[in-house]
């Protein structure tokens, strides 16, 4: 297939134009005013990004409200069921410690923030019901930085796919993707390439899906991943429609009017506790559903999401939201609806120092992607944006050291030619279905309770092998209906997305144990004595996936696990 | 993987669509979409809710249209529920 190939030459390239991508260039710009950027956008920058659709709060640590830089880490780390004890410690302190000034920073930058009538930020504490504070923010939050990133002379590459990572010798010299409306070939020669491509979320039909393309490209770009086997996540939903119920899970009942979180659950935390969530299921097999969320349980003073949504500048968020409820079919006087539950596997697991570098030389990392690669440098669920904006600001801090020695690297031809044939190969195939409905039927697949909440080692070696099975048959099943842009991009989703599955169940078979949301139920305790270590995960010397441990060097950290010096002094 | 395995239940996917009368062309829902549903037709110079499969129900679209011309009408049964699908109760 002949395709034009637009190549271009900057310093640094940012792929992916959300508000991670968006803050880190601006900073970047303000730091170093000559250096070129160029960012890479699969939609239209300052529109798409999950920003725009799912964000409205911001963690900060709020000295007025109490907050706590060592409480709020004590939490995080001894608490958080997101890889509890499993933090990088250093990378904590180092990211809390901007939790005071950040959202500052970002109203200097021309980020709106929402202010009370005396002119102090409005923000709500205690934000999830964890020892930190949040702002809130509307859905155009993201406009004024990418004003300012385009009045900078940030080159935009708007619709412009991102593939995959250009190494020689080991190090990254750039990135390939493709226009989706033209599918010209895009190839940018850059000096230093920060990912912010997002989580891979396989979840399909949810507002969170995203594919794993970033993770596919850096891994084999040879970056290692760092904590693959958490953040996944469960939510409580409205049965049947599936949409999202924040909140109320310890007001979950049975049709008996037993209430089920007290009867199941292990902790009051916001996170649903997969005890919880194996209870539900065996109620239902019981013959105890439906199950219902009654609000008639609920304390008077709950504020709930009205309380939440009070903010003074965040009038379209507000309207927004009362647009969905009404289109939704969910009957909001329904004090007691029915309930269910979504699994969410949120890989964010790109591994990255204090600084945002991965382990490869010029590649870098920010954002969600990085969350638990970085080994939860923090991790408030529904603190996505903060994630985002901070790491932006304190990647473009580091970067700015570094840049002024950084030079261009040469392109590998040959590389550059297979990532270019890779791109079109599904353009030759020709099956009957589509390629998004092998990633609908996989999304469905990895959700089953065998393969997601009651895992054992005998059914992810089983669904190992049935994505084996997928990988070897799709090709054979899927055609383009057209080949364009967006259907040679769900092609391209769905190879990665089995092999990044596949690698993830390898890594969560690797860790006998459960530790917060990473639940098995062949192995149901935490394991400090086996399993205080961190699983990584790279590209083997052989092409195949090598997975390994690492040492926690707990014995520096501030917080350790009862019993440290024995872990410590067996290692 | 077998054959019915890919076969989708229309029941759990949204469907979208634009009205052809109504949409003046100003591509605000093809901006907001993270998800490429729509697609802009060259020759009627109008938007197309060309892949409603991929829609996730954050009604963006159909809310910063300025014309009306969108609608989003939501699946009926969750995409797929891990408590109530594996015991046959939503079949």
């Amino acid at each position: 297939m002949e395709n034009n190939t637009k190549t271009y030459i900057t310093d640094v390239l940012v792929v992916g134009g959300g508000l991670g991508g968006a803050v880190m260039a601006q900073k970047l710009h303000m730091l170093k005013p000559d250096v070129k950027i160029t960012i890479m956008e699969k939609g239209y920058f300052g529109y798409t990004g999950q920003t725009t659709k799912a964000g409205h709060g911001m963690c900060m640590l709020s000295p007025e409200a109490g907050d706590d830089i060592y409480e709020m880490m004590k939490e995080q780390v001894e608490m958080n069921p997101y890889g509890t004890y499993l933090n990088d410690q250093d990378y904590l302190v180092e990211y809390q410690k901007e939790q005071y000034t950040y959202i500052q920073e970002l109203e200097r930058m021309g980020g709106k923030f929402s202010h009370e009538p005396d002119g102090s930020l409005h923000h709500h504490h205690e934000f999830e019901g964890k020892k930190i504070s949040a702002v809130q923010i509307d859905v155009d939050f993201m406009t004024p930085f990418c004003k300012q990133v385009m009045a900078g002379g940030a080159q935009i590459l708007e619709r412009t796919y991102f593939t995959d990572l250009l190494t020689n010798d080991g190090k990254v010299v750039g990135a390939v993707g493709f226009n989706l409306d033209t599918t010209d070939i895009v190839v940018v020669r850059a000096k230093e390439v920060v990912l912010a491509t997002n989580e891979f979320n396989p979840s399909c039909r949810d507002m969170f899906y995203a594919p794993a393309t970033g993770y596919m490209a850096a891994y084999e770009a040879g970056a290692q991943l760092r904590n693959v086997e958490h953040l996944t996540e469960w939510d409580l939903v409205y049965r049947n429609t599936g949409n999202f119920l924040y909140g109320v899970h310890w007001v979950v009942s049975n049709s008996k009017g037993e209430n089920i979180f007290k009867k199941y659950n292990s902790h009051s935390l916001e996170e649903l506790d997969v005890n919880l969530i194996r209870g539900m299921a065996k109620e239902l097999e019981m013959g105890n559903g439906p199950l219902v969320a009654d609000f008639t349980q609920l304390p008077k003073t709950n504020e709930g999401a009205d309380g939440f949504f009070h903010g003074i500048e965040m009038k379209q968020r507000l309207d927004l939201d009362d647009f969905i409820r009404e289109h939704q079919d969910i009957d909001l006087s329904n004090p007691k609806p029915e309930v269910s539950v979504s699994y969410r596997v949120s890989i964010r697991s790109l591994r990255i120092d204090v600084e945002g570098k991965t382990t490869v030389p010029h590649l870098w990392g920010l954002g969600q992607m990085t969350t638990a690669g970085s080994a939860h440098g923090s991790w408030v669920h529904g603190d996505g944006l903060g994630v985002a904006s901070k790491t932006g600001l304190m990647t473009a801090k580091a970067m700015a050291k570094y840049i002024d020695d950084s030079e261009l690297g040469e392109i590998d031809e040959k590389q550059l030619e297979f990532f270019k044939n890779r791109i079109f190969e599904a353009a030759e195939y020709k099956g009957e279905f589509r390629p998004d409905h092998v990633i609908r039927h996989i999304s469905r697949l990895i959700k089953k309770p065998e393969y997601s909440f009651n895992k054992t080692e005998e059914t992810m070696t089983e669904l190992i092998a049935e994505l084996n099975e997928i990988r070897d048959q799709y090709k054979d099943m899927i055609h383009l209906p057209k080949v364009n842009g967006h259907y040679l991009a769900k092609a391209i989703e769905l190879r990665t997305m089995i092999d990044m599955l596949e690698m993830m169940f390898m890594v969560f078979k690797t860790r006998k144990e459960s530790r917060g949301c990473f639940s098995r139920l062949d192995y149901p305790e935490r394991d400090d004595k086996n399993w205080l270590k961190w699983v990584i995960l790279e590209k083997g010397e052989d092409g195949k996936p090598s997975i390994f441990t690492e040492r926690i060097p707990i014995e520096r950290y501030p917080f350790k696990p009862e019993g440290w010096e024995e872990i410590a002094m067996a290692e | 993987m077998r054959i019915s395995d890919l076969q989708d239940d229309p029941r759990r996917l949204n469907n979208v669509t634009v009205d052809p009368d109504l949409c003046m062309g100003c591509m605000k829902c093809i901006r907001t979409c993270c998800y490429d549903v729509y697609e802009w037709d060259p020759v009627e110079k109008l938007s197309t809710a060309a892949y409603p499969e991929e829609c996730v129900s954050c009604y963006q679209c159909m809310y910063f249209c300025p014309a009306g011309a969108i609608k989003v009408e939501e699946a009926e049964l969750s995409f797929y529920d891990q408590l109530y699908d594996p015991l046959g109760m939503n079949d």
